[in-house]
């Protein structure tokens, strides 16, 4: 067997490496944003939507373990704040966003609550109560305070400053961009948690409450606002959608946007960084090609052999990725790549100098364990 | 002889449980300065009980006095920063973590410097853990789990450490060079170390004082080798 190549990390290879990864995607994007048609920049601007939300829900479920079927309510939350404050109040779409991810905190705390008391199949449970009374709540308020059987979507115009024109084409541009922009905020605010000290507890909290509590980590405290920053960051999912969407109705934020969101994130590998946007691409675009391309297959039994196949197939490839890849996309090429390259930390800062009051005399090293 | 050590840990009239069910009904402890005591008991006597009282994970009645100071009230974190680290039984290391990221959470109290010149420390301690650095702490062997989540525990600088059943799945072997390193970071270092235990042979050889627990209290308590010669002592924990 051969060793896999070593490259410490922060060495000039090591940043070398990133930039050529990030100035590689940078160059897909500009790509992309030249010459796509509006259509095609309009299905990766839900992607990139679809990767928000799952990055958001990768916080809560991948890293502090605790699972969520909630995700379409706080998008959902957004989506109708951002709609009723554009359109009836004449807000600034920028000051819905953030009044969204506000209120989405606040829900998220909330529903972090009972999460302090229910693990595993009880949380799932009372989360998807929440998904399920969201369309309730949501056909009330249109009825009542909009009047209508849907609400406006967010029209974003492009601010002067980007050159673009309120015309399709280029509100297409600015939204593929804007998308983009939010995903990789999204992106970094989880990584940067995620590589810090309150990401290794939020890590040790899903591993072992109990050493993590007896380390001194606030277990309410760190559960309850992992579950309101996420949900914050759900928001800015819904938020985006509803710059997308013509209409929003009680449906738009159905059990099945997350559903979807679960599917992207563990498609992609869930507590991996790259997962859930990976997962949310793969997702979006097989489901898109299926939907496009999909056959009509006469021999298959019942109601498949009247229409195309493409959720059959969707399904099918979900089964099939589920066993092949149990840890997700990201999760399968970090296991194969290990083979072959491994990132090390640079070495430890010297020990303090033997002036150093606090400095204390160490045992002689313990005898190996196997 | 030893000479008079002045008290670290007093633990007096300790009442403690989970819900109605009452597991310590009155548990008298002292853990002097610089030594190791060990806490003898069966299952179900109250050893992690009384582990998780001190540490304040449940909650607890009497009083438990450390380094002058009264903890009963206080929070875990709280007691973590006044200078009490637990070893929770069973290990706990985080399994999705690296060895090096368990040991940085094993600082989560502590701001800033400092920290890295401890892993540098511990690092030399426990080679092992060095060798293993970059590696998910999910793929050590049991012994080396053990010594990491000892290194974890005292990276947030203890002056008591608090181990539950250190023992437990682990090899004769194994264990016995687990305490070798707790006594050498006992005498080396001066780290005054509670260990609770069903293992009595091997505890009893480093241990200053002993503590028997039965059914939520102690019955039995002296130096260890007033224990050793203890006859229901020896019956029940030792064998012969």
């Amino acid at each position: 067997m051969t060793m896999p190549i070593k490259i410490r990390e922060s060495s000039p290879l090591h940043w070398a490496l990133r930039v050529v990864g990030v100035s590689a995607l940078a160059a897909i994007a500009v790509y992309f944003a030249s010459n796509a048609a509006p259509s095609t920049l309009g299905k990766i601007t839900e992607a990139c939507t679809l990767a928000i939300a799952a990055v958001s829900l990768n916080l809560l479920l991948g890293f502090n373990g605790q699972i969520s079927l909630g995700h379409s309510t706080f998008a959902g939350l957004a989506a109708f704040t951002a709609g009723y404050s554009v359109n009836a109040w004449h807000w600034n779409p920028w000051v819905s966003l953030g009044v969204a991810c506000v209120l989405c905190f606040a829900l998220g705390l909330l529903l972090g609550l009972p999460a302090l008391r229910l693990k595993g199949p009880y949380l799932a449970l009372v989360t998807l109560a929440v998904a399920f009374v969201w369309p309730t709540v949501a056909r009330k308020f249109l009825q009542q305070t909009v009047k209508a059987s849907t609400l406006k979507g967010m029209r974003l115009r492009p601010p002067t400053w980007t050159g673009l024109a309120n015309n399709r084409v280029d509100r297409a541009l600015f939204l593929f961009w804007l998308s983009l922009v939010l995903l990789v905020i999204t992106y970094a605010i989880v990584r940067n948690l995620r590589k810090s000290r309150i990401g290794r507890s939020l890590v040790a909290v899903r591993d072992n409450e109990t050493a993590a509590a007896v380390m001194g980590v606030n277990l309410p405290f760190t559960k309850t606002v992992t579950f309101g920053i996420s949900a914050a960051l759900a928001g800015v999912a819904g938020w985006l959608a509803a710059a997308q969407l013509a209409t929003l109705d009680e449906n738009s934020f159905s059990i099945l946007t997350s559903i979807k969101y679960l599917l992207a994130l563990f498609l992609g590998g869930a507590a991996t960084l790259a997962g859930p946007v990976v997962g949310a691409f793969t997702y979006f675009f097989a489901d898109d090609l299926l939907k496009t391309n999909a056959p009509k297959w006469d021999f298959l039994p019942g109601p498949l052999s009247k229409g195309p196949v493409a959720s059959f197939l969707l399904g099918v490839l979900v089964i099939v990725f589920v066993f092949i890849a149990p840890l997700g996309l990201v999760g399968f090429v970090k296991a194969q790549g290990r083979k072959l390259a491994v990132v090390v930390p640079p070495p430890l800062r010297p020990a303090p100098k033997a002036s150093d009051p606090t400095a204390h005399a160490s045992p002689a090293p313990a005898g190996e364990v196997e | 002889m030893t000479p008079e050590r002045a008290p670290l840990l007093e633990v007096r009239d300790l009442v403690a449980g989970y819900g109605a069910v009452q597991v310590l009904t009155g548990l008298d402890i002292t853990v002097a300065e610089g030594e190791v005591a060990v806490m003898l008991g069966a299952n179900g006597a109250g050893k992690t009980t009384t582990m998780r009282a001190i540490s304040g994970m449940i909650n607890r009645k009497g009083t438990i006095t450390f380094r002058g100071e009264a903890l009963t009230r206080r929070a875990p974190d709280e007691i973590v920063r006044m200078g009490i680290a637990q070893v929770p039984q069973g290990r706990g290391t985080f399994t999705d973590l690296t060895v090096e990221e368990n040991l940085r959470a094993g600082a989560y109290v502590r701001k800033g410097s400092g920290i890295e010149a401890d892993l540098e420390e511990w690092f030399g301690v426990f080679p092992r853990l060095r060798e293993r650095r970059s590696q998910k702490a999910g793929g050590l062997s049991g012994g080396e789990q053990q010594m990491l989540a000892i290194a974890r525990a005292l990276m947030s600088r203890p002056k008591l450490l608090l181990c539950d059943e250190p023992s437990l799945g682990l090899a004769p072997i194994i264990t016995q060079e687990l305490f070798d390193v707790l006594k050498r970071l006992n005498t080396e270092q001066g780290l005054s170390i509670l260990i609770v235990e069903q293992n009595a042979n091997l505890a009893l050889r480093i241990a200053h004082s002993v503590f028997v627990l039965e059914t939520g209290s102690i019955v039995a308590s002296g130096t260890a080798q007033e224990i050793s010669n203890n006859d229901a002592v020896r019956t029940a924990y030792l064998g012969y």
